[in-house]
């Protein structure tokens, strides 16, 4: 859309400083307090790739989707969406900028209308965006399902009827009956059993290829982001703190955060496990509403020093790709060799091996 | 901290204890059914298994396998609307059927505990934590309040609550996802009970906090010689603290092995179907491997091995009876036809 660049080049979505502010309910002596719970993100997302953001309850990361998606207020920063600023946008046109921004929740229980057949459902957003009626209509929604592998006997079938993998094609027709052109999937596979997991992450992979989708993959299983993303961005108390390309961040993460949460991640290898040097982090994620001062993974971390306490560490590139925001790589001064110095920060930052190899 | 348990464990790890390596739980043939439109479904079929002091057995399976509905029938607390047929459990020697409702009542809790998924809805939101851990320890030991709520702190301070004396008189809602997981732990261990059943106890929890809860079970076994039944889905979290496994199948046991005999000398096909499933975070992989078909309904089982409609390797044998659980010279049971001839590693 902006002129002169070539539209394949142009990222479908880009986030620069984004914030979301959520007001507390008012309890007695905290009335009016507010809550940062997204601080300044910023990923991009090109065309037809898979951005994983990865993080624990609690890190911000369902709100940074939500707040992408202007489905909550108190959002600051810009969202560009095909180039196209969301933030600011009135309600009116901020709804038929929707169509290209769709989403697919946890539980599509809660996602669909328990007393709706499916064709009511999958068919609402091609009423209100397009106009179908009828036989168009009806044509269309069997198409849909035919493209999330299901046949058109479900049509008239209730959501209570369906399984659980079944329920999530049904809510992954409805995100892609207007051809968006970014799904933000929220844990959309977290709730299933493993085969079905596979077989929606399969489905996902297939309309990924078929329809040029771009996701913003949201979860906090690891390796299913392995399998998925093309980058992944590790949220923590409401920041990114590390991202990059997916093989670089699991073969070298940078972040201690992103090091402890790969070293928890249970393989299912018994040789492995007991092999392994695993980072047990002590306590829980601090109160988002009182973040601590300096960096917010200081009270947790391992190799914290004097500065983590007092001061904020700022996103500096790693070698590989992607940023990383911790003291241990302090910002980039001029270095000689481009190529070859940061890698040595990295490895004289990395006290515990996570040994990512498998043991034979 | 650690502080050494006060008396002996329980008597029925001391009568076990003439020989040291009989089991604490055994069950054995275990049959339940449930009312369905049909008739009786039977969604737990013949199913056996024994865990010694000091071991865990993971229990594995998908949703609607029958691992969570044999853990309850453990416990004694299957709903009045299923039908015990078959089989029995023995706790420390003590068939649990043969027991009233009142001596059930006298054993769970003091010889047999258990956990759950989701910590909020076992603890009751409207009394203090160190109450209702003191009001079990009080149940089972006739202390008094003042001692019952000394014990709840000090369990509390086990399970690794820091300030346990402050904590133990806050609500549930107080704590977090991970902390309540260790509230529940701390009430069941409270009484220092032989068997603790574990009912996807990190399920909901995030994996740093998953790491800490796995580490506190892992330290409760050996200090206290606990045995452990753990039942889950996840594969990486039995790699990790499991020293046995049962893989359960539409309501029956299809293998049970060491965890490494499980891991590396798989037996079965369906075993090796769900190791194959797994995601590995280890592993850059571009299509997840996916089980054909889907696991049959206790109203629809197929005439042989319920695998057989699945499986890449049935043959006309699978189809036309149900293969028994077969053990082998070195403790690995299979519940296949061809587990001798086939070489299984997962793909």
């Amino acid at each position: 859309m902006s002129s002169g660049v070539p539209i394949t080049a142009q990222p479908v979505l880009e986030v620069r400083d984004l914030e979301v502010e959520f007001r507390l309910r008012g309890r007695p002596l905290r009335r009016g307090r507010q809550m940062l719970a997204v601080n300044r993100v910023n990923f991009t997302l090109e065309r037809g790739k898979v951005l994983g953001l990865v993080g624990e309850s609690g890190s911000g990361k369902s709100s940074a989707a939500r707040g992408a998606m202007r489905l909550v207020d108190g959002v600051r920063g810009s969202v560009r969406l095909d180039g196209v600023e969301l933030v600011g946008l009135s309600r009116r046109d901020l709804r038929h900028r929707r169509r290209d921004m769709q989403m697919v929740f946890q539980d599509p229980y809660s996602s669909l209308d328990p007393s709706s057949q499916i064709r009511d459902s999958v068919g609402e957003p091609l009423i209100v965006h397009e106009q179908l009626r009828g036989g168009a209509l009806t044509d269309r929604v069997a198409e849909l399902l035919g493209l999330v592998g299901l046949s058109t006997q479900y049509l008239t079938r209730y959501p209570g009827e369906l399984s659980g993998g079944q329920r999530q094609r049904i809510a992954i027709a409805r995100a892609i009956a207007l051809n968006p052109k970014v799904v933000f999937c929220d844990e959309a596979v977290s709730a299933l059993d493993v085969s079905t997991q596979n077989q929606v992450i399969r489905l996902l992979k297939g309309l990924q290829e078929s329809l040029g989708l771009a996701y913003v993959f949201i979860t906090h299983d690891l390796s299913v982001v392995r399998h998925i993303s093309d980058r992944v961005a590790v949220m923590y108390l409401g920041q990114i703190v590390e991202s990059g390309p997916t093989g670089r961040i699991f073969e070298s993460p940078a972040h201690p955060y992103t090091r402890a949460l790969l070293s928890a991640a249970l393989v299912p290898d018994p040789a492995y496990q007991r092999a392994r040097t695993r980072i047990v982090l002590q306590g829980d994620l601090p109160d988002p509403a009182n973040p601590p001062a300096g960096c917010s993974f200081a009270g947790r971390c391992g190799d914290v020093m004097e500065r983590c306490r007092v001061e904020a560490p700022q996103p500096t590139p790693v070698a590989g790709g992607g940023e990383v925001a911790c003291h241990l790589y302090p910002v980039a001064v001029p270095v000689p060799d481009p190529a070859s110095a940061p890698q040595r920060v990295i490895e004289a930052a990395r006290p515990q091996a996570v040994g990512l190899e498998r043991n034979p | 901290m650690n502080r050494p348990v006060n008396g002996t464990i329980t008597g029925v790890v001391d009568g076990a204890s003439a020989g040291a390596a009989a089991p604490v739980l055994v069950v054995d043939g275990l049959c339940v059914e449930f009312a369905g439109k049909a008739g009786w479904e039977r969604v737990v079929d013949d199913v056996s298994f024994a865990v010694r002091r000091g071991e865990t057995l993971a229990i594995v399976g998908e949703s609607g396998s029958g691992k969570s509905v044999t853990s309850l029938a453990c416990m004694g607390l299957l709903p009045a609307s299923a039908c015990h047929r078959a089989g029995r459990i023995v706790l420390g020697g003590t068939d649990v059927a043969s027991l009233s409702r009142r001596q059930l009542e006298d054993v769970r809790g003091d010889e047999i505990a258990m956990i759950f998924q989701e910590p909020m809805t076992s603890l009751d939101p409207a009394f203090r934590v160190g109450d209702q851990i003191a009001e079990v320890v009080r149940r089972h030991r006739g202390t008094s309040w003042r001692q019952a709520r000394a014990r709840a702190v000090e369990v509390l301070d086990i399970v690794g609550i820091p300030r346990a004396a402050d904590r133990a008189r806050s609500y549930p809602h107080e704590f977090s996802g991970g902390m309540r997981q260790r509230v529940m732990i701390a009430m069941a261990i409270s009484c220092e009970p032989a068997v603790l059943i574990a009912d996807e106890p990190t399920t909901a929890l995030d994996v740093t906090i998953q790491a800490q809860v796995l580490d506190l079970l892992r330290r409760m076994k050996a200090e206290f010689g606990m045995a452990l039944v753990l039942v889950t889905h996840d594969l990486g979290v039995v790699a990790d603290v499991a020293d046995r496994v049962a893989v359960m199948y539409a309501g029956s046991m299809v293998e049970e092995a060491s965890v490494d005999d499980l891991f590396y000398r798989t037996a079965h096909p369906y075993t090796q179907g769900l190791l194959s499933s797994m995601p590995q975070v280890h592993v850059a992989g571009e299509q997840p491997y996916v089980i054909p078909g889907r696991m049959p309904s206790p109203s629809a089982l197929p005439p042989g091995c319920r695998f057989a409609p699945r499986c890449a390797y049935a043959i006309d044998a699978c189809d036309e009876g149900l293969p028994a659980l077969r053990r082998s010279s070195t403790g690995h049971a299979a519940r296949c036809f061809r587990s001798d001839e086939l070489e299984l590693y997962p793909t």
